[in-house]
C-alpha cells in the first residue's frame, strides 16, 4: 500500500467520506465488473458493489495495514456476491430478457481504427453475450477464479489471498473452470474451435507484468 | 507425459506458469499428439473469449448511490452508542459473531434448560445424570416427603433417638432417625419388675410435644400417667407472652412405659424424641454380693461382741460393727434406687403451645427482616440450583467430550478423503 493510500485509510477511519471515495476510486470500476460477472445481472451487481464498498468502509477499523488493499476489497466483494447468489438458491439470475452486454454503457475495449461493420459489431455483441452467458452456468467456485484470473487479470497469488487458499489449489480450481467453460461453450455450439479471432491480440500474452 | 497429465497443465501452460523444463515437456508432446493440441487451441479460445469481453461500465448513478449510502453509514456509526463500536459490546458483538462460540453458546442454554426441565419434574435429584440412569423411577416417585409427617427427616422438628447406653441390644435402638413413627423401645421379655435374677434395665425418654393448649393438655398427661399406675415426679409452667409451655417429669412401671409413651404422643404433634436404656444388671448383682458379705461380717463381729471381755475390746468390736451396719444401708440405699429406677421408668415430657404469630404487624416494621429474609432464600435457591448444576454439567461432560473427539475426527477423516478424491 502506498504511503497516499496509507493517509488516505487513516483519514477514512476518522469518519472522512471523501477520502474513502478517494481510496476507492481506482477500485470502483473493478469492483463493479467483479460484482457483475460474479452474479449476472447489472442492477444486482451495481447493488452488490455498494453494499460491498460501504461495508469496507465499515470494516476500515479492522483491516491490517499488512494486508494488500486491494485483495482485501476483492474478498469482501467475492463474499458479498456469492452470499448473495447462496440466499437466492440455486435460482438462475440470468434472464433472456434482461438487458445484458452493450446495451447500454457498454464500452467496447477496443474500437478498430476504420468505425466497426455494424454486422461485425451485432455479431461480437452476440458473442460477448453467449460468453457471459456460458460463464453464468459455471459453479461459483469455478466462476470466482475463472473470472478474477481472466476478466479482473488477477495473478494467481493474489487469487490465492483473496480466497484465502492455497496456490495449488487456485492452480488446480482455474484449470477445471476453464475446461468447464470450454465444455459449456461447445454445449452452446459456439466451439472455440471455429472461431477465428479477429481481435488485436492474435496472440495471448503469458502472465507477468 | 501421459495426456491426463498435460491437459491438467494446459491452463498455467497458458498463463506462462510452467518452469522452461516442463514447457519443454509438454511442447514435446504436443507437436507428437494431435489430441492434446487440438484441446490446448480450444482452451486458449475460450480463455481469449473470455479476455475480449468488454469492460462493464457502472450504472451512471453508480457513485452518487454509493455516496449516499456511504454518508448514511458514516451517519450510522456516528450516532450508534460508543460501546457498539469498542468495548464491551463490540466484543461481545464480535464473539457472537463467531460461529463456534455461537453454538457453544447455544449448547450452553440446551444445557440449562434441560437441566431446568429435568429439575422441575423430578423434585430432589441431585443434579447427577447417572443417578437417574441408575435410580430410575423411584426417583421420580419416592423424594416427595410430606413436611408434616413426625417421622420424615426433613419434618419441622428435629427427631433423633439416642441409643441405649447399655449392652443390652434393643429393637430400635441404636438405629437413629429410623423408623422413628413405630414404636418406641418397649421393655424386654425379660425385664421382669423387681425380679432378681433378669436383666437390670432403666428406661427412660425425653419427649417434646406441641400442644394445641397446654391447659387441657396437662391434665391429660396426668391422667395418662396416674392410669398407668404412675406418677407426676415434678413439673413446672412457664408463660412466655400469651403461649404456655412447662414440663413433666413422670415415672410409670416399666411394664406401663413404651404404652405411656404411645398414649402421650397423641396428645400433640412430636417435635423430639430421645431414648435411652442404661443395663445395671452387674452393678445390682455386685451390690448384692457386697451387702451379703457385709451381713455375714455383721454375723461374726455380733458372735465376737457377745464374747468379748474388756471394755476396751467390746468398744473396738462395736465401732466396727457400726462400720459395717453404715456400709450395708449405703449399698442398700444404692441397690434400692436402682431397684426403684428399673422398676418405674421416668419419662420427661415438654409440652408447649404452638408460637404465636405475635402481635399484629405494624405495616413496614419488619418490612427489612422481610426483605432480607426474602433475599437470603432466593439466593439459598439460587446456591442450591448452581451447585446441582454444576454437577449436572461435571456428569454431562465426558459425554460431550467423547462426541466432540468423534466429531473432530471424522471430520478429519472426511476431509482428508475429500482432498485425495479432488487430486490434490
Amino acid at each position: 500500500m502506498s504511503l497516499d493510500e496509507q493517509a488516505l485509510v487513516a483519514r477514512a477511519r476518522n469518519g472522512d467520506v471523501a477520502a474513502f471515495e478517494r481510496l476507492i476510486a481506482a477500485y470502483e470500476k473493478k469492483v463493479f465488473n467483479l460484482a457483475y460477472r460474479l452474479c449476472g445481472d447489472r442492477e444486482d451487481a451495481a447493488d452488490l458493489a455498494q453494499e460491498a464498498l460501504v461495508r469496507v468502509y465499515r470494516a476500515l477499523g479492522s483491516f491490517r495495514e499488512k494486508a494488500q488493499f486491494s485483495t482485501w476489497l476483492y474478498r469482501i466483494v467475492v463474499n458479498v456476491c456469492l452470499d448473495f447468489r447462496r440466499s437466492r438458491g440455486r435460482r438462475q439470475v440470468l434472464s433472456l430478457d434482461a438487458p445484458l452486454d452493450g446495451d447500454d454503457g457498454q464500452m467496447p475495449r477496443q474500437t478498430e481504427a476504420g468505425g466497426p461493420d455494424p454486422a461485425a459489431e451485432v455479431e461480437r455483441r452476440e458473442l460477448h453475450r453467449q460468453v457471459h452467458r456460458a460463464i453464468m452456468q459455471l459453479n461459483s467456485e469455478h466462476r470466482t477464479v475463472l473470472v478474477m484470473r481472466d476478466i479482473q487479470d488477477l495473478s494467481y497469488e493474489e487469487i490465492a489471498a483473496v480466497l484465502g487458499v492455497a496456490l495449488g489449489t487456485v492452480k488446480s480450481r482455474l484449470n477445471r473452470a476453464r475446461h468447464a467453460l470450454k465444455a459449456e461453450l461447445q454445449r452452446m455450439e459456439l466451439s472455440p474451435a471455429h472461431r477465428v479471432y479477429r481481435g488485436s491480440q492474435g496472440v495471448l500474452k503469458g502472465e507477468g507484468p | 507425459m501421459r495426456c491426463g497429465k498435460i491437459r491438467d497443465l494446459l491452463s498455467e501452460y497458458i498463463d506462462g506458469r510452467l518452469s522452461p523444463k516442463v514447457r519443454a515437456e509438454i511442447d514435446k508432446h504436443l507437436a507428437v499428439c494431435a489430441d492434446c493440441a487440438a484441446e490446448l487451441e480450444f482452451l486458449k479460445n475460450t480463455v481469449q473469449m473470455v479476455r475480449e469481453l468488454p469492460e462493464a461500465e457502472p450504472p451512471e448513478d453508480f457513485h452518487g448511490q454509493l455516496h449516499m449510502r456511504l454518508a448514511k453509514a458514516e451517519a450510522e456509526r456516528r450516532s450508534a452508542p460508543a460501546d457498539t463500536r469498542t468495548g464491551f459490546g463490540a466484543w461481545m458483538r464480535g464473539l457472537l459473531r463467531r460461529p463456534a462460540l455461537r453454538g457453544a453458546l447455544a449448547g450452553v442454554m440446551v444445557l440449562v434448560l434441560v437441566f431446568s426441565v429435568a429439575k422441575y419434574a423430578l423434585p430432589g435429584w441431585d443434579g447427577n445424570v447417572w443417578t437417574l440412569l441408575r435410580g430410575g423411577p423411584a426417583l421420580v416417585t419416592g423424594f416427595k416427603e410430606p413436611v408434616d409427617d413426625p417421622g420424615s427427616s426433613r419434618g419441622t422438628g428435629e427427631l433423633t433417638t439416642s441409643g441405649g447406653e447399655g449392652t443390652a441390644p434393643q429393637p430400635g435402638s441404636g438405629k437413629a432417625g429410623q423408623d422413628l413413627a413405630a414404636a418406641p423401645q418397649v421393655p424386654g421379655a425379660t425385664g421382669n419388675l423387681g425380679a432378681l435374677g433378669g436383666d437390670q434395665i432403666i428406661y427412660s425418654a425425653t419427649l417434646t410435644i406441641e400442644v394445641e393448649e397446654f391447659e387441657p393438655a396437662g391434665r391429660q398427661l396426668e391422667a395418662i400417667v396416674t392410669d398407668a399406675g404412675g406418677y407426676v415426679e415434678q413439673s413446672s409452667v412457664s408463660l412466655d407472652g400469651t403461649t404456655k409451655s412447662g414440663y413433666y417429669r413422670v415415672r410409670v412401671p416399666q411394664a406401663a412405659y413404651a404404652a405411656t409413651i404411645g398414649k402421650l404422643e397423641e396428645l400433640g404433634r412430636v417435635l423430639r424424641r430421645e431414648q435411652a436404656t442404661e443395663d445395671v444388671t452387674g452393678t445390682v448383682i455386685d451390690l448384692e454380693a457386697r451387702i451379703s458379705n457385709l451381713r455375714r461380717q455383721e454375723l461374726r463381729l455380733g458372735e465376737l461382741l457377745s464374747q468379748a471381755k474388756t471394755l476396751d475390746e467390746i468398744l473396738r468390736v462395736e465401732n466396727e460393727l457400726n462400720r459395717i451396719r453404715y456400709q450395708i444401708e449405703a449399698n442398700e440405699g444404692q441397690l434400692k434406687y436402682l431397684r426403684d429406677r428399673v422398676a418405674m421408668s421416668s419419662i420427661t415430657v415438654n409440652l408447649s403451645e404452638p408460637k404465636e404469630p405475635g402481635p399484629t404487624p405494624v405495616p413496614g416494621a419488619d418490612l427489612w427482616r422481610r426483605i432480607w429474609r426474602a433475599f437470603v432464600e432466593t439466593w439459598r435457591g439460587i446456591g442450591g440450583f448452581l451447585e446441582e448444576l454444576v454437577v449436572f454439567v461435571a456428569s454431562v461432560v465426558p459425554v460431550v467430550l467423547l462426541l466432540a473427539a468423534l466429531w473432530l475426527g471424522y471430520r478429519r477423516w472426511r476431509s482428508s478423503r475429500g482432498a485425495r478424491g479432488a487430486g490434490l
